[in-house]
């Protein structure tokens, strides 16, 4: 049956124009993620409307294309010029840029195609594997589930903060204290908006994203002379010995893009999140060739296998209850409804072979990124030759063009450049970048659901802990947190022995 | 009051979203020659792309725009539960050229931000289908009536009842089932769309929930569908028993189903109201549209004017206050 259906869905992938939509989407994607502020989000909201004339397999295929293609290519800018294409790729600039930095942009850039290719990959064959049973997989998970989750990328700032443990705390506070501006799901009344329903929705954490890493790195470059990559270094690295680092670490790999499937499986989270959880367990495990922060390679392959597992695991509540698990989710359950395909069961029955095509059409997509992303992508390091005070200006005007272009909204011009000069002086001062982003992406999702989950429970806090998957989240939360305690006992007990 | 108003009017209008900056360049000339409608029209649609309201517009006015053979862009102006687009309609040119959609619980944000303006100043076009909300349950229950239910509730076999944020329609009638009905529910849980609604009432995180027809239809297998929650009954499921069935008085029809429709900026001319409402009327009995709306198991029906969709909007506008505490909201 299964084997039956992958045929079908073969058939109609490889069928024209469904093969050409494909690639269409694909570049379209590469281009509108490499160009900060404009993320898979506003691509799939531009194309959307004009799919309207397409058959429903191509017109979804075009979309999911565009929103993978958008995953990788939200990296290329942001090792390159430490500029997030996409949110999704925030946490590729910790490493990607320091290597850029060092005269190592090639390496960076195939490592990036490579690690999304594979994660990307892996992800989408364990969905494929898993669909039979994806309805039953998303009914263990609910609110207490979810609220215990945020909460352990929350408790990650213990981890992630290096130096002083103060400041990181400070800034992941911050973070949770922003994310609670506008109206709340669960609470029901707006929250320091001033009485003005600019601030009804919030700030949006990508145009904080933007500033804190694009903008806030301009102002820090403004302050030196020449190009990018550091004058003294030649141009090191070349595209097979970025492939070959990815191959070398396949755990890291596989793991960030499991990370990946499952952070996207979470409604209201995505592939915004998901970068950092799994950049911040690569840093728990340690490895690689440099510290990170430094131009660890490891930290490039977590980031950018872990956002393009995000696509595959986004699409499990979207098919499956109609959820969508980020705002590029939200638009594609659109596109799947315009077209008479509605989500639930009869996507995984009657409709199976379109929804295996879109699958497929991931895998193939993944492949495409992979080819090229190396033999083109990586051409681009030339951009890191070119001086400073060029790439200045555009990179503040592109970055304030992709603000507005998120809401429509001035509000989210000015966060860019208020967060701009906030970031500038928290990396001059040392506050927590990652600590700070994972407190503003978190904390909605953390509140919405523990509120929730105390309603249900009527106050009790034995809901976190009383079945076995709570139980096992409550106590990883609690281990990452001890952990950073307990190295400080046992050096002061071993350190009492001598 | 008027300097707030002007501030919103000035930062609406400039906040308009990137991708009309793709429409901006083909507006036409206003020519005032008095063959209506002959340029451009532009959707300002307040909710965001892919919805169903988006959806929907995007059919019907592409459709009108077509018949007319004129273009249509579209602008989605989101934020503020749809207020900030509503008030780009109210500061556009009322030449009969931009219009926008409207459900009939957008009253409830209308009132509690109190933008400067009410539904009632601005035109109507003409309703073009309604949207009724079910009660479903956890089929772990086996609850299988609408009494049923009421009765475990009494007993406190169950609790809790689930929807979207305070204010949503589905809180609103939550509210309305306990006030106006007795059923004693004793917690109402948010979530944030109907999809996770389902979700929590098929995996019993919750005991029952509130959705519409069509995202109950989505998940049929997965949850208990036990009635209509207006006494007309639902399109999508013609068997399936309504609340008044069951001995009440139609208390609650006023938010158990949802009108659809479209509006114009106030001081619209009536003679282009007339000729949008017609063009309204024709393209919902086209072809093309009856068959899009087969094909993707939406309903379309002319549903009446300016007269029938000011009568709910304003039904919605002096119940919704008595029902819930709107300061609770600000």
């Amino acid at each position: 049956m299964v084997q039956e259906s992958l045929f079908g869905a073969l058939e109609i992938l490889v069928t024209w124009p469904t093969a050409g939509w494909l690639l269409v989407g694909l570049l379209a994607g590469i281009i509108i993620g490499t160009i900060p502020g404009l993320g898979p989000n506003l691509g799939l909201a531009v194309v959307l409307p004009l799919t309207m004339r397409l058959d429903g397999p191509d017109a979804i295929i075009l979309l999911i294309s565009i929103y993978s293609g958008a995953m990788y290519g939200g990296s290329i800018a942001a090792i390159l010029i430490n500029t997030p294409g996409t949110a999704a790729a925030a946490a590729t600039t910790l490493d990607g840029y320091p290597m850029t930095r060092q005269g190592r942009a090639m390496d960076a850039l195939s490592i990036s195609a490579t690690a999304s290719a594979v994660g990307g990959a892996f992800a989408i064959v364990t969905l494929i594997l898993l669909t039979p049973f994806l309805t039953t997989i998303v009914l263990m998970f609910g609110s207490p589930e979810y609220f215990l989750i945020a909460l352990f990328g929350i408790a990650l700032i213990t981890i992630v903060a290096q130096g002083s443990m103060v400041k990181g705390l400070t800034a992941g506070a911050f973070g949770l204290l922003l994310s609670t501006i506008g109206f709340p799901v669960a609470a029901g009344q707006p929250r320091y908006t001033f009485d003005t329903f600019i601030l009804y929705d919030g700030l949006d954490f990508v145009a904080v994203l933007i500033g804190i890493f694009a903008v806030g790195e301009m102002i820090k470059l403004a302050g030196e002379k020449g190009s990018l990559a550091n004058k003294d270094l030649s141009l090191s690295g070349n595209v097979l010995s970025g492939v070959r680092k990815v191959l070398s670490a396949p755990i890291t790999t596989i793991k960030s893009g499991y990370i990946g499937m499952f952070i996207g499986a979470i409604p209201g989270s995505g592939a915004s999140i998901s970068n950092f959880i799994s950049y911040a367990e690569a840093v728990r495990s340690g490895g690689g060739d440099k510290e990170y922060g430094d131009g660890n390679h490891r930290g490039v392959i977590a980031s950018e296998a872990s956002n393009n597992g995000t696509v595959a695991g986004s699409l499990i509540p979207t098919f499956s209850f109609g959820i969508p698990g980020s705002g590029a989710t939200a638009i594609l359950l659109g596109g799947l409804m315009m077209h008479g395909l509605r989500p639930g069961p009869e996507l995984f029955t009657d409709n199976v072979d379109i929804t295996y095509s879109i699958f497929l059409a991931l895998l193939a997509g993944n492949v495409v990124i992979l080819l090229f992303g190396l033999l083109i992508i990586t051409r681009a390091v030339y951009i890191t030759t070119i001086d400073t005070d060029y790439i200045i200006p555009v990179v503040i005007a592109v970055a304030s063009l992709g603000a507005f272009g998120l809401r429509g909204s001035w509000l989210d011009v000015f966060t860019v450049l208020v967060f701009g000069i906030f970031g500038f002086f928290m990396m001059k001062h040392n506050y927590s970048i990652i600590a700070f982003v994972l407190g503003i992406v978190l904390g909605p999702i953390a509140e919405e659901n523990l509120v929730r989950s105390l309603q249900l429970s009527e106050g009790s806090l034995w809901i976190f802990v009383n079945e076995p998957i709570p139980l096992v989240l409550t106590l990883l939360t609690v281990a990452v947190i001890a952990s950073p305690i307990l190295t400080v006992i046992r050096s002061a007990v071993s350190g009492g022995d001598r | 009051m008027q300097d707030r108003r002007a501030f919103i009017q000035r930062t609406v209008a400039g906040g308009v979203g990137a991708a009309s900056l793709a429409f901006a360049g083909c507006l036409g000339d206003d020519e005032g020659d008095g063959d209506f409608p002959s340029q451009q029209f532009h959707g300002v649609i307040p909710w965001g792309q892919g919805g169903g309201t988006d959806i929907f517009t995007r059919e019907i006015w592409q459709e009108i725009a077509d018949q007319n053979d004129v273009s249509i862009g579209f602008e989605n102006v989101t934020g503020a539960a749809g207020v900030r687009g509503i008030t780009e309609l109210y500061g556009s040119e009322p030449d009969g050229y931009t219009i926008s959609p409207m459900n009939s619980p957008s009253v409830v944000p209308l009132l509690t931000q109190d933008p400067g303006f009410t539904i009632d100043e601005f035109r109507h076009i003409g309703a073009y289908t309604q949207t009724v909300w079910v009660l479903v349950t956890d089929p772990d229950l086996d609850l299988e009536e609408f009494d049923e239910v009421v009765e475990a509730y009494e007993n406190g076999d169950i609790g809790s009842i689930s929807g979207q944020s305070p204010g949503e329609p589905n809180h609103v009638l939550a509210e309305s089932l306990k006030s106006e009905l007795d059923v004693p529910w004793e917690n109402y849980v948010a979530y944030d769309g109907s999809g996770p609604v389902i979700q929590a009432v098929a995996s019993g995180e919750v005991s029952a929930g509130i959705v519409t027809e069509t995202a109950a239809a989505d998940a049929e297998d997965q949850i208990d569908i036990i009635a209509a929650l207006s006494s007309e009954g639902s399109p999508v499921f013609p068997d399936l028993p309504v609340y008044t069935d069951y001995g009440y008085e139609p208390e609650i029809d006023f938010m158990g189903q949802f009108l659809r429709s479209f509006m114009a900026p106030p001081d619209t001319p009536d003679d282009r109201i007339d000729i949008l409402n017609e063009n309204l009327q024709e393209a919902l009995e086209s072809d093309e549209l009856q068959s899009w709306a087969d094909e993707t198991g939406n309903h379309l029906e002319y549903l009446g004017g300016e007269a029938e969709v000011l009568e709910v909007l304003e039904e919605n506008q002096e119940r919704i206050p008595e029902i819930i505490d709107l300061d609770d909201l600000e």
